[in-house]
């Protein structure tokens, strides 16, 4: 699990409760990357996860004061982002579409420039490829497990949904994958 | 287990998720079936592969354009907003729209001659709202009274007259000064571009008053324009029509009977010194044949005390009384026997 955003110091909560300014800053510095990306890997397109992550911290700064810390603050989160993501990828409001997915390829960890793109492989480009033809509700969980480094229970948390069905999604995604990237194993 | 219940198991196997009973069960068939070995390590490169992928990163300035949009908004312009919101168009746009009419037609005046030309007062001033004809190029010359550029205050002026003359010095000294011009253009002028002249009865002699007054006047609902118009006077081109309706000027008009005519004329003089008004201008009134146009401006203040002072010259009139004013009165009088 990724450790960014991870161990929010003892009061943060309370401080964002409260409607502290400087807490949600820290909580927006320290999620924005993570809460970008997944909303990065899910809708294929800078602009869009952008638009799309702004719109989830702007939530939780609506409903902070609702968050009655149950769940970890980060899974609270992951689980708006994840809502968000699925509902604009529902919902056709969808800036780019599949053009939008294909740019996930030639956006391999963020990276825009065709020559990066190069240097990182073919096998890479088919992984991110792979992953934007997945099925969305498996997509969401393989991003929310071996890209974010969730939990299981915790990812059944943010999708409310029970941890067998994360389980099965999973491994269905990967098996997906795996069929999708053979030709490159050995 | 067959090949398939074991595949089932790869996912969990990988993320050391599975039972210990399950655990043992799998790597038991694992080592008796080769592909399932092989499908295993493929299975485990695709998940290394995942896991290797470096995360994204937000764009710069990200942070901030989150806290902006999270910034509350001050409850006045949510107030605005709530008020604004059922209107079909925001309140200031319209605002906005008039000002920018209002401006563009001042301009409009201003910059182009026909159109100053057009409220020139080469037809009469209309006394009472009565239509009057052009002047012929044989009418009598207008007698100017005073001098030509804006005159000096008087020394006796009061501090509140001063202040007045303070807060509008160009529209004051532009009204004197353009009077005296519109007069004097009439004088040597009379018969140049008819097409271009106002109406009768839609010009006043100040044209400068007009970027002073034009916004006012413009909303007056019975500018003496529309009523000539609604009386029969010949129809007038509209870019004419609009500059007359900008430039009439006139509050009080009215008529004042006196025997002694030259007499009256010096006591009226004396009547607007008095009051620290000014004479603009004396023209023969080329309506009424005898009569004579005396165009005056006093305080709005002295105006009781001028027409208390008028019924002691004669028998005065008023035909017309509108104050649009707060601060002075533009009287005409037309002086008969």
């Amino acid at each position: 699990m990724r450790d960014e955003g991870a161990g929010d110091p003892p009061g943060f909560l309370e401080r964002l409760r409260a409607g502290e300014a400087r807490a949600f800053e820290e909580l927006v510095r320290g999620y924005q990357h993570r809460v970008f990306g997944v909303a990065l890997r899910m809708l294929g397109n800078r602009a869009e996860a952008e638009e799309v992550a702004q719109e989830v911290f702007l939530r939780v700064h609506r409903a902070i004061a609702e968050f009655r810390g149950e769940a970890k603050l980060s899974t609270w989160l992951y689980a708006i982002a994840s809502r968000v993501c699925l509902s604009r990828l529902g919902a056709g409001e969808r800036r780019a579409g599949r053009e939008g997915e294909e740019t996930l390829v030639r956006l391999a960890n963020g990276h825009a420039n065709p020559a990066a793109e190069a240097e990182r492989g073919e096998l890479e480009a088919a992984l991110h490829r792979a992953i934007a033809e997945l099925a969305e509700e498996r997509r969401i969980v393989v991003v929310l497990r071996d890209l974010e480094g969730l939990a299981y229970e915790e990812i059944a948390e943010a999708l409310e949904v029970p941890v067998g069905t994360v389980r099965s999604r999973l491994h269905r995604a990967r098996m997906d994958l795996k069929e999708k990237l053979e030709r490159f194993f050995p | 287990m067959t090949c398939h219940d074991a595949r089932e198991q790869f996912s969990a196997w990988v993320d050391k998720a599975l039972g210990v009973e399950a655990r043992a069960g799998l790597e038991a068939h694992l080592a008796g079936c080769a592909d399932c070995r092989r499908e295993l390590e493929r299975f485990q490169q695709t998940v290394a592969l995942l896991h290797a992928v470096e995360p994204a990163r937000a764009p710069a300035g990200f942070v901030d354009r989150v806290l902006q949009a999270a910034r509350p908004v001050p409850w006045r312009r949510r107030l605005l907003g709530r008020l604004l919101a059922p209107l079909p168009m925001p309140v200031p746009v319209g605002a906005a729209a008039a000002l920018l009419v209002a401006v563009a037609a001042v301009y409009l005046v201003e910059r182009t001659p026909d159109l100053q030309q057009a409220a020139s007062p080469t037809a009469s001033y209309p006394v009472g709202g009565r239509a009057a004809p052009r002047p012929e190029p044989s009418a009598p010359p207008a007698v100017t009274t005073g001098p030509v550029p804006a005159p000096a205050p008087a020394p006796r002026k009061k501090a509140a007259t001063a202040k007045r003359e303070a807060d509008r010095p160009v529209a004051k000294d532009a009204r004197v000064a353009e009077s005296t011009t519109a007069v004097g253009s009439a004088e040597t002028k009379p018969a140049e571009a008819p097409g271009a002249k106002a109406p009768a009865g839609a010009a006043a002699p100040a044209e400068g008053r007009a970027s002073g007054l034009a916004a006012r006047q413009e909303a007056r609902p019975d500018a003496p324009e529309e009523k000539e118009q609604a009386r029969g006077a010949p129809p007038v081109p509209s870019v004419h029509r609009f500059a007359a309706r900008a430039l009439v000027t006139v509050d009080v008009a009215g008529r004042l009977a006196a025997r002694d005519r030259e007499a009256t004329r010096r006591a009226l003089s004396d009547l607007v010194a008095r009051l620290e008004g000014r004479e603009l201008a004396r023209r023969p009134d080329p309506t009424l044949p005898g009569a004579e146009l005396v165009e005056i401006v006093i305080p709005r203040a002295a105006y009781a005390e001028f027409t208390a002072g008028l019924a002691g010259l004669g028998q005065w009139t008023p035909e017309r009384e509108v104050f649009e004013s707060p601060t002075d009165v533009r009287i005409v009088v037309r002086l008969t026997d």
